[in-house]
């Protein structure tokens, strides 16, 4: 039987394509933990993942770190996703990593999410119980790790902004077992004195069972039954703890907190010097108004020329009286031309006026009735005729119709 | 207000003193005062202005920490500690 001889490279290459061939290598979850980790220059990861008994080499490529929730490191637990080949050059099977997620993180996140649904029902996370947090404290309290980077990045950053302000800083764990007790304790304590103005709580970054302790119910509600405003500060920007929705203010950060508790100096005393001015200001426009008011009145018509007020009022006298002279002379004439119109108007009506142009009226006797025709007449009838300037009784002698026309 | 306008200006936190200090300046810049009224506000409102200034410039705050010294609280100077632990 003939042998066949393979280069190393043709047999990497067959093993490599035997991999590849198999559907259930090419997208897999592996859990286990991180050890050896490297971060090449090129940006590439590089680390081995080991359980109890083995371990596998992984590569987890830059392109691959985009959605990335967190930077891997030694020790982490994790869940990793990717296509297992083989690496011709060594000769190593290796897993390409696609994505990696922190083991644990679903039951905890579950956790959280069914709380924060629970407290949010209840109301404690609603927007008209937050308090507001007082614009110029006296005294604020820190209630945070005293070894921390967060309690002197509080400190600085007050410090810096308004140094007159106290500061009290109430130490408590704030990762394990212990810690959500001493935050719920500390929490009471500060709100049994009465010389804290502002509450801050929290502490720095980390992982999220690090942040574990702010997303317990016994800290949510202290918090909640807190008399004194809190601010939470727990990690960083990103993180998000139910603490952070009890509280009557998130800050992203403990410097953050510290800048929303403590005003800046300098602003308070430009205020002050602006309200300053505009007392002056205020007080100098009042006195010169005044004095202006008492001016105006002294320097008054009456206060100058009393006579002339007397002259006005002779002079308005007078006017009125010509004019009520001149009224009654209207009305007079008017109603003297209405009259003579009237009388006009009589005369022209008048029988006599009628006579004096020749015509004459005659009566019937003894009645002495107006004629107004012939057919009232008979031959014989006495009649008299009135003329302008006097009337002569007559005798009907002939009586004929119609000579004018007229029936 | 008013009852803020009773207490003397010393008792006053600076927030209480600010707050009068503008209502006292809005007022002298707005209302008809009579000026007795006008010289007595003005009057307030220099030393709330002082007082406000006073507290301002108050000598550094104390730092303290809260200790339990056997079943005592009690409160220490604190400083903290330079490193990077949280």
């Amino acid at each position: 039987m003939g042998r066949v001889i393979f280069s190393v490279h043709q047999i990497n290459e067959y093993v490599r394509g035997l991999l590849g061939r198999d559907p259930i290598l090419q997208d897999v979850w592996v859990r286990g933990e991180i050890s050896n980790l490297k971060i090449h220059s090129s940006g590439h990861i590089y680390f081995t993942l080991k359980d109890e008994q083995d371990r596998i080499r992984c590569v987890l490529f830059k392109q691959n770190q985009r959605d990335m929730a967190f930077i891997p490191s030694d020790g982490m637990r994790v869940l990793v996703r990717g296509q297992v080949s083989l690496y011709c050059k060594d000769g190593q099977y290796q897993i390409y990593v696609m994505g990696i997620e922190k083991d644990g993180i679903g039951e905890l996140y579950l956790a959280f999410e069914a709380l924060k649904q629970r407290l949010k029902a209840e109301g404690l996370f609603d927007a008209q119980h937050k308090k507001p947090i007082p614009p110029f404290p006296r005294k604020i309290a820190v209630i945070t790790s005293p070894t921390g980077a967060a309690v002197r990045d509080i400190i600085k950053v007050v410090r810096r902004r308004c140094p007159c302000v106290d500061i009290l800083v109430v130490p408590v764990l704030v990762q394990g077992s212990a810690a959500p007790a001493q935050i719920e304790a500390a929490l009471d304590y500060v709100n049994t004195r009465d010389d804290i103005d502002t509450i801050i709580l929290g502490r720095g970054g980390g992982s999220l069972e690090e942040l574990w302790a702010f997303n317990e119910e016994v800290v949510a509600r202290a918090i909640w039954r807190s008399r004194i405003p809190v601010i939470s500060a727990v990690g960083h920007e990103t993180d998000f703890t139910i603490a952070d929705f009890v509280a009557d203010l998130r800050a992203p950060t403990p410097s953050a907190a510290a800048e929303m508790a403590v005003p800046m100096l300098q602003h308070l005393q430009e205020m002050l010097a602006g309200l300053n001015v505009r007392l002056m200001e205020a007080m100098r426009n009042m006195l010169l108004h005044k004095r202006k008011g008492l001016e105006h009145l002294q320097s008054s018509y009456v206060f100058r020329y009393p006579d002339r007020i007397m002259q006005q009022r002779k002079q308005q006298l007078d006017q009125a009286y010509t004019r009520l002279c001149a009224a009654f002379n209207d009305i007079l004439s008017n109603k003297r031309e209405r009259l003579s119109r009237l009388a006009a108007a009589l005369d022209a009506l008048s029988p006599l006026a009628v006579l004096g142009r020749g015509y004459a009226v005659v009566t019937l006797r003894p009645s002495e009735r107006v004629v107004y025709s012939v057919t009232s007449l008979k031959q014989g009838d006495g009649i008299t005729v009135h003329f302008k300037d006097g009337r002569a009784d007559c005798r009907v002698e002939k009586i004929e119709g119609g000579v004018y026309g007229v029936r | 207000m008013s009852r803020e306008r009773d207490r003397a200006v010393s008792e006053l936190t600076f927030e209480e003193a600010l707050r009068e200090l503008e209502i006292i300046v809005s007022r002298l810049e707005s209302s008809d005062l009579s000026l007795d009224e006008a010289i007595e506000l003005f009057k307030r409102g220099i030393s709330l202005s002082a007082h406000c200034n006073a507290k301002l410039e108050r000598a550094e705050g104390m730092v303290k920490l809260l200790i339990q010294n056997q079943g005592k609280i009690e409160e220490v100077p604190f400083m903290p500690v330079e490193g990077d632990e949280v």
